[in-house]
């Protein structure tokens, strides 16, 4: 067999059932997706499709029914400093610890001394815009400060691909806004490969390079990728933008129609 | 009007008669008297003073000191126990029982409470012992600690290690359990080893649940050292009030307990003082 061309990251036939109390529930049937490296992919899709159960798959939280997914040709077996993971929720933040201790986490794991690592925090927090701040608790920083730091403290272990679940999504509209804007130009310094699972779709405009539509669940696979091909910084008012929403919502529109069908036959079925 | 809020001129005019009280409440204000400071000290006070005059009365109404003495009777009595020197010594008996036990059965419990909320191999082979020992109270443990431990020492700080123990582990559990989900992926996403998480994560996310637990088993080790002093000691507050009983000294009686209940207030508060220091940073308020 002739060696493969090299892939970054692969989500290869996969499908996930999950079951509890002897019910079973199809997640995802025979999803792929390629990420290439150092692109922004956002997963776009409607509530309940099973974008996070894609995502927690890809950080290593939950084992997959059958398929493959390899990062770099190595399969995801459990969580790794590799993956690093942006919660939606702010209690994954180590509310015992200051800002930049909470930044070092993962330096500190690895063993690194005091000095390196407080010296690699530092930088990361300036990037993150949180300088002054450094020695604050979580709960004394505002929503999109903590997402801040969440940002910094997974880009201090200089992982292969970054993993967002709906960062901003308990936001207020205004932070999130600008918070969009703060995570295109720390994408532009840090030089990540991201993986951002939104259900947003001018969120996923402003950010992605690629945007991948699920169809809707249950058993949900992908449905379509979209380029965005579109220079940053971008505004919701280019003409590109709007040409790339009216494309992405004909293709969203479709499936909430096929998930409303579905969801009528199912209740005509039970009746 | 208030000078906290403005109130609407529809309503501003119903107070147009208040303006006398008005001056009253700013020469009160004015003595450093404000309602919230009346709520937090004068308030307190003035119902413990209720609380002594009601009882004198009462116990003058009775009139026999040996069945329920005035409360002047009672400060005489503690007059008496604090210059021989008596009070003190029942007091550091029974107060280094409890430390000891407390001490012991925390070092023991905070270990296991975190074992048994992380491993569910430690959960399933501990948690029958505890839901079992959870219920058999200390004091049904009195006579069989003085049968394997004597009457020394050991006896005393066994019964409140005991109970220390089981209340500590289910609040440390239970705030293993707590820890959300993504705090626990996040460290391991972070590159934290199962041992790391263990040591940095669910331990210190612990920390306030395994406060509280620590608090609660202070009251029952108060509860417990009096009962196990009364069988078994030959001194301590329990034994005080227990020997007091065979010459009908009912005012020392008073005095011991009053001491518990001051002792129990200082106690919290200093546990809690100690806490904030040790621990601030882990019980944040959010």
């Amino acid at each position: 067999m002739n060696a493969p061309p090299r892939r970054f990251l692969s989500i290869d036939r996969v499908w996930k059932r999950f079951e509890s109390a002897g019910r079973r529930f199809l997640a995802l049937r025979d999803l792929t997706l390629e990420l290439r490296q150092g692109e922004f992919f956002c997963l776009l899709g409607p509530s309940g499709c099973g974008k996070t159960t894609v995502l927690n798959m890809l950080a290593g939280f939950e084992p997959i029914t059958s398929g493959e997914i390899t990062l770099e040709a190595e399969r995801i077996t459990g969580p790794h400093r590799d993956r690093g993971v942006v919660f939606q929720s702010d209690d994954a933040l180590f509310g015992w610890l200051t800002a930049l201790e909470n930044v070092e986490f993962g330096l500190k794991m690895q063993g690194v001394n005091r000095r390196d690592r407080r010296e690699v925090a530092s930088r990361l927090i300036t990037l993150v815009g949180l300088r002054g701040h450094e020695a604050k608790f979580p709960h004394e920083l505002s929503g999109g400060m903590r997402q801040r730091i969440q940002i910094a403290r997974v880009l201090v272990n200089d992982p292969k691909i970054v993993l967002m679940d709906e960062p901003f999504a308990s936001l207020d509209a205004q932070t999130r806004r600008m918070m969009q804007n703060e995570l295109v130009r720390i994408w532009t310094a840090a030089h990540q490969t991201v993986l951002f699972i939104t259900h947003d779709l001018d969120e996923a405009i402003i950010l992605a390079d690629r945007i991948g539509i699920m169809t809707a669940g249950p058993g949900a696979r992908m449905r379509e990728v979209i380029d965005v091909d579109l220079p940053r910084p971008r505004a919701r008012t280019d003409p590109g933008f709007l040409d790339c929403y009216r494309r992405c919502n004909a293709v969203i529109e479709e499936e909430v129609m096929a998930a409303l069908r579905s969801a009528a036959d199912g209740a005509g079925r039970a009746a | 009007m208030s000078d906290e809020r403005t109130a609407p001129p529809n309503l501003a005019a119903d107070h147009a008669g208040g303006d006398e009280d008005e001056k009253v409440r700013a020469a009160w204000r004015s003595l450093g008297v404000t309602g919230a400071r009346v709520r937090a000290v004068l308030l307190p006070i003035a119902s413990f003073v209720v609380l002594l005059l009601v009882w004198h009365v009462g116990a003058r109404a009775i009139g026999i000191r040996a069945l329920f003495p005035t409360p002047i009777d009672v400060l005489a009595e503690a007059r008496r126990l604090i210059q021989s020197g008596d009070l003190l010594t029942h007091i550091v008996a029974s107060m280094t029982r409890i430390i000891a036990g407390f001490a012991l059965g925390s070092a023991i419990a905070v270990p296991t409470g975190l074992l048994m909320g992380s491993l569910p191999l430690v959960r399933s082979m501990l948690q029958a012992y505890i839901e079992f020992f959870r219920y058999i109270p200390a004091l049904s443990l009195v006579t069989l600690a003085m049968i394997w431990f004597g009457i020394g020492e050991a006896s005393k700080v066994f019964l409140i290690t005991y109970v220390t123990v089981f209340i500590v582990t289910i609040n440390t559990m239970a705030g293993v359990a707590a820890i959300p989900v993504a705090k626990l992926r996040a460290g391991r996403s972070l590159g934290a080893t199962p041992r790391q998480m263990f040591v940095h994560v669910t331990l210190p996310a612990s920390v306030p649940f395994i406060l509280t637990g620590m608090r609660l088993a202070m009251g029952a080790a108060f509860t417990t050292i009096v009962a196990a002093e009364m069988v078994a000691a030959q001194s301590g507050l329990g034994f005080l009030i227990f020997s007091s009983r065979l010459y009908m000294q009912t005012d020392a009686i008073f005095v011991a307990i009053v001491t518990l209940g001051l002792l129990g207030f200082v106690t919290d508060g200093v546990l809690r003082w100690v806490m904030s220091m040790v621990a601030g940073r882990y019980a944040p308020p959010l």
